[in-house]
């Protein structure tokens, strides 16, 4: 019976093309396991070689099936550091911190499962701003002054100042208050503004005072000699005995 | 009626009005008619007609966070809005009324600077207010550090640290420099010189490395060369105006150049220089400098009056009469510091960002007392908590005076806080007895003293009273909503069947049709009245025209019908005032008309307006007389025997002549004050009881025409609005004379320097000007901050984008910012998104009257002004940094203004940091990546 089945002409070429396609199915099928193809992007923004785009625009890429966030590496070309985030079942929207550099063009580089998606291509804004110098810049107020924009600060009886990294210079202005005293109220002060004082170093300078008595003349020899510098004395608070001041 | 433009009356809306103000012209909205705005900027009167009236109060409500329901009619909505003003009333005397008791009872149990019983809500109230004043300080400060750093003091100082350190010095020391003027530097130097000796000897003491310099410069020789100077300055006044003549300065020799005029103003030091000065000069080309001055000042002070229930023009006679009562610039500036503090932010801010809806009232109230702490328009700390302060410190240490106590404290247990609270207190002691002090010697302030202490007293006998009738009234109101709701339903649903909007029955309650001329007639079936007056009106209107328009013709060709220039005169008046015969009069009597009152004199039986005065009496320059009974007499046998005419329009115009008599009195009464010093002497002796007795005889007056107003009855009842119409020229008579003269002694008490202000007046006018950011000094620190100020006003400390730049740049032209300034900003976030730092500093340089050049932030190093490092840099130039990487376009760097030094950091005024396009006063970073600066 089969063999009179294969002697006849049609037949055998008919099976001959099943089982071609199966087998063909049976490639594919093992070829998807083994080497899955890139979820098809539907849509990028910004759009491949797009221009002025604005400096904290994050990127948004849609695909054309469900994907899961995990499967992705974003990287840029300058280099930013991302984050990547499920906005929908077929979308991510990748943000970066550090807002881009103003007329710059930026690659993005997408992975999935460490097979690559062509590059997007786009170029920045035009801008005066530098973003990289502000995170630079705010880098270096939080480590070394991180309080800058609490000073100067100012009373009748001195004026404190960062000199040097975690380093407050206190101005005296007059003798109403003392050394101590003053340190005291620095030390309060960097307290009050959520910070432990022993974070920083406390420098006297009687830079800024001034005698209670104007009407006494000074003397000739002051005037053509000057005197020295204003003396500055230094205390670490970390090794100072007397704390409870 | 012309329309005004939506300009002017959003102008009209930013402005203050006091509540009742506010109320009336509701009310008179209410009832259909036009109102009559006073336009404080222009210093004009405006007329709205209904629909720009609303427009006007609703736009005002807006501004003023009164909330608006825009359902119903109008009718409703300024019935809900009247509701609303007076439930902020009650508010806002609640919330004082809360603080008052609070400090009171503070007062009753522990004195001010003790420690316990104060309740908490107190000493929270009082921190805010230390904290606002303290802040108030250092922005005070600032601008007076960089004025001493610029000034002809220290000019020779060419370290520019060290120049810094003695401007720091001396602004955070005033009594140092209350000697030395430095906006008039030169004639300052030589009459102070012992004065500026003194201070070159303390700065000398607390900055050694200054001795040397300073002892070269109190030599002779820097004395004789100062006095040079001097000299050459004064020749040149001099040479323009010879003083102790009437010659008039040679014009020409001035170049017709205003810069001229402004540099002899700036080195006039008396009233009497500068008034010569401007007496001298043409006109022409004075009156726009002086406009400008004007508004300038006048706008920044309606604007802090704006959506308070003060007017600009009663905020601004508090500054300047607080500002001039204290006799040191430091002192003014107290003086002023709290008071503008709290009447521009707080009442603007707090009132303004806390509607009254929706919000319990109790927390309005505490808000508002914790912020405001006193009343705006007294001094901050009482006499009450200073006394008892003193004297609780007196009692502690067992001494007589602060003095000691202080020297007790340092020698004993030197507890700062104490020490501080010591200090403050002498202060504040000292400073008390001097205003007090320039205060008694004034006789007409001591005067206004005593009335205002009755006055206090009164409030307080009415307090219980006009609470609970408050309280009465507001429960009734709310009965009065509910039971009137059906009729201002019903309201508004006939004002929709007369307006046509409804068919009543089905059926139209307008005919239209077309006349003649094409033109559309609708008339109102159901008000059929008010459609007939409104004709009527329009009759009126179109035979004045023709009137004018015959009487005008004939006028002109003069001979015997030169009078009909009148009746052409009063017709025009009338189209003006759209037919309303009341205001026509009104206006037409304030302008004067010979001929006219000549008519108006005949209708009452005189043969002219002349004898008609002589019947009158002598007018005001005889005001002695009149005042002593005279003008009494012969105005009350007057007003009597009007009650026998019966020509309205006649009655009214005597009543404007009487008026018109005393206004050129006053004109007599100038030139004798300004030129004859006895007169002017035995005047302000006398001036508060001229005052007084003028303001007594007006309401008497007033009184009596209701009185005979109160005699007629039935037909004759019109004359009783005639009569009102007399009280209120009267009123306005005597009033406007009363308080010209009061006006004309506050000027010349405030600007003589040499009867009640010392040198430093024009220190503390300027001071006192660059706090509201006007200043005259025009140094690019003191227009970053302003720039900086009015940018994050007028865009709500927001973001400056390319989408919102424009909403705010009518409010940046109002505050008299260059014009390219505000150019740059406009260009600078249009071009870029949003503001950039860039954009800020050309904007600052712009006002400045510079320019630099367009490059990005770090490019500037190659600009010629550009000096590496930070060796010479002076406060308001523009610091630049480095590039994150290679300076290029997209790595440009910034660039901000220098505000102050800070150590190892540096302070800027600066854009686009903080956030983008925005503007931060303060943002100090770090110098490590300043690259340098550019001179501005």
């Amino acid at each position: 019976m089969i063999n009179q089945l294969f002697a006849n002409q049609k037949i055998k070429i008919a099976l001959i093309i099943v089982g071609v396609l199966i087998l063909f199915n049976v490639v594919v099928a093992i070829n998807n396991t083994l080497f899955p193809s890139l979820p098809p992007i539907s849509s990028t923004s910004p759009s491949n070689n797009a221009t002025k785009i604005v400096l904290n625009q994050p990127v948004v890429i849609s695909f054309k099936k469900p994907i899961q966030v995990t499967d992705f590496l974003f990287t840029s070309d300058p280099s930013l550091s991302w984050d990547l985030t499920q906005t929908s079942a077929n979308t991510i929207t990748a943000s970066h911190s550090l807002d881009f550099q103003p007329s710059s063009t930026y690659a993005l580089n997408l992975t999935w499962k460490n097979r690559a998606y062509s590059p997007i291509i786009f170029t920045t804004m035009v801008s005066q701003v530098d973003p990289l110098f502000i995170k630079q810049t705010n880098d270096e107020l939080a480590r070394d002054y991180p309080l800058a924009q609490k000073f100067p600060y100012e009373t009748p009886g001195f004026r404190i100042v960062y000199s040097a990294p975690l380093t407050l210079e206190i101005s005296l202005k007059n003798k109403n208050i003392t050394d101590e005293e003053a340190f005291a109220y620095a030390r309060q002060y960097v307290k009050d503004n959520g910070l432990d004082p022993s974070t920083h170093k406390y420098i006297i300078s009687d830079a800024l005072y001034i005698p209670p008595s104007p009407a006494v003349a000074p003397a000739k020899a002051g005037l053509t000699s000057p005197s020295p510098s204003p003396s500055a004395t230094e205390i670490n608070w970390d090794t100072l005995q007397n704390d409870g001041t | 009626m012309a329309k005004l433009a939506q300009s002017v009356i959003d102008e009209l809306a930013k402005q203050g009005y006091p509540y009742p103000e506010i109320s009336h012209l509701l009310l008179e909205l209410q009832a259909g008619r036009s109102i009559v705005v006073f336009d404080d900027f222009n210093n004009v009167s405006r007329t709205l007609d209904p629909d720009q009236g609303w427009q006007f109060l609703s736009e005002w409500a807006t501004n003023n966070n009164f909330s608006l329901s825009r359902r119903g009619s109008r009718r409703s909505q300024i019935s809900a809005l009247l509701d609303d003003i007076f439930n902020r009333q009650q508010l806002e005397s609640e919330a004082a009324s809360a603080l008052n008791s609070l400090k009171a009872k503070a007062r009753e149990t522990t004195p001010h600077g003790a420690n316990s019983a104060i309740s908490d809500n107190l000493k929270n109230a009082e921190a805010l207010q230390y904290q606002q004043l303290k802040d108030y300080q250092k922005r005070l400060f600032d601008p007076l550090t960089a004025i001493y750093y610029n000034s002809d003091l220290l000019k020779d100082i060419t370290n520019t640290e060290l120049r810094t350190r003695a401007a720091t010095l001396l602004s955070a020391n005033p009594h140092l420099a209350a000697s030395y003027n430095p906006t008039h530097q030169t004639g300052g130097r030589l009459h102070l010189s012992h004065q500026t000796r003194e201070i070159y000897r303390t700065l000398s003491r607390s900055i050694p490395e200054l001795a040397p310099l300073f002892y070269t410069l109190y030599s002779d020789d820097s004395e004789i060369k100062t006095a040079k100077t001097l000299a050459a300055a004064q020749n040149k006044l001099a040479e323009l105006y010879p003083l102790g003549t009437t010659n008039k300065v040679d014009i020409n020799q001035l170049n017709q150049d205003i810069s001229d005029y402004r540099h002899l103003i700036n080195i006039g030091s008396t009233l009497t220089d500068i008034s010569n000065i401007v007496n001298a000069l043409p006109s022409s080309y004075l009156t726009q400098d002086r406009t400008g001055l004007d508004a300038s000042i006048r706008r920044i002070i309606v604007r802090a009056a704006g959506g308070t229930h003060v007017t600009g023009n009663d905020l601004l006679a508090q500054l300047i009469r607080e500002n001039q009562l204290s006799p040191d610039a430091a002192l003014k500036l107290q003086f002023l510091a709290p008071r503008l503090e709290l009447a521009e932010i707080n009442l603007r801010t707090e009132i303004q960002n806390h509607p009254s809806r929706g919000r319990s009232r109790e927390r309005w109230s505490a808000n508002l007392a914790a912020t405001i702490g006193v009343s705006p328009s007294v001094f901050w700390l009482k006499d009450q908590e200073l006394d008892s302060a003193v004297q609780h410190f007196l009692k502690e240490y067992g001494v007589k005076s602060l003095d000691e106590a202080i020297a007790k404290e340092l020698d004993g247990d030197k507890n700062i806080e104490k020490i501080n609270s010591l200090y403050f207190l002498r202060d504040q002691s000292a400073q008390r007895t001097q205003y007090h002090k320039a205060r008694s010697d004034n006789t007409i302030f001591f005067l206004q003293d005593q009335i205002s202490k009755f006055g206090y007293n009164l409030q307080v006998i009415k307090e219980p009273y006009d609470k609970a009738s408050r309280r009465f009234f507001s429960g009734l109101d709310k009965i009065d909503e509910i039971i009137h709701y059906p009729q201002r339903k019903l309201i508004d649903f006939w004002e929709e069947l007369i307006d046509g909007r409804k068919k009543f029955l089905g059926l139209k309650t307008v005919i239209e049709f077309k006349n003649k001329s094409g033109k559309i007639i609708r008339i109102p079936l159901l008000n059929l009245p008010g459609f007939l007056l409104t004709q009527y009106n329009q009759l009126q209107l179109y035979l004045a025209e023709k009137v004018f328009k015959w009487s005008w013709g004939l006028s002109k060709q003069g001979g015997l019908f030169a009078p009909l220039k009148a009746i052409a005169n009063y017709s025009f008046g009338f189209i003006q005032h759209e037919g309303d015969f009341r205001a026509t009069n009104f206006y037409f009597g304030r302008k004067a008309m010979g001929n006219f009152l000549d008519w108006g004199a005949k209708r009452l039986k005189f043969e002219s307006f002349v004898k008609m005065q002589k019947w009158a009496g002598e007018g005001l320059l005889n005001i002695g007389n009149k005042v002593t009974g005279g003008l009494l007499g012969k105005a009350t046998a007057y007003l009597t025997s009007i009650g026998l005419s019966v020509e309205g329009i006649g009655i009214v115009l005597t009543a404007a002549m009487l008026a018109i008599d005393l206004i050129k009195g006053i004109g007599g009464f100038f030139k004798r004050f300004f030129n004859d010093s006895d007169f002017r002497d035995r005047f302000l002796n006398w001036a508060p009881a001229i005052g007084i007795f003028i303001g007594g005889l007006g309401t008497f007056l007033a009184g009596i025409p209701a009185a005979i107003a109160f005699g007629f009855s039935g037909l004759l009842s019109f004359i009783a609005g005639a009569a009102g119409g007399i009280a209120a020229f009267f009123l306005q008579g005597l009033i406007w004379a009363g308080a010209t003269i009061i006006g004309v002694m506050l000027f010349y008490q405030i600007f003589n320097l040499s009867t009640y202000l010392d040198s430093a007046s024009s220190l503390a006018q300027n001071i006192a000007i660059s706090v509201l950011c006007e200043d005259n000094s025009n140094t690019p620190a003191s227009r970053a901050a302003c720039l900086a100020q009015y940018l994050n006003q007028c865009y709500g400390n927001g973001s400056i984008t390319a989408s919102n730049v424009s909403r705010g740049l009518s409010c940046l032209a109002s505050y008299a910012i260059a014009p390219g300034a505000i150019s740059e900003i406009r260009d600078s976030a249009s071009d870029n998104a949003w503001l950039q730092c860039v954009g800020f500093v050309k904007a600052v340089a712009a006002w400045v009257g510079t320019s630099i050049g367009s490059h990005n932030a770090c490019g500037y190093v190659n600009d010629p002004r550009f000096v590496s490092g930070l060796g010479g840099v002076k406060q308001g130039d523009a610091i630049v940094f480095k590039s994150s990487g290679t300076c290029s376009t997209s790595a440009p760097g910034h660039i901000g203004i220098l505000k102050e030094d800070a150590g190892a950091n540096i302070c800027l005024i600066d854009a686009n940091y903080r956030c983008s396009g925005c503007v931060t006063d303060g943002n100090c970073l770090p110098k490590t990546n300043v690259a340098g600066y550019l001179k501005l």
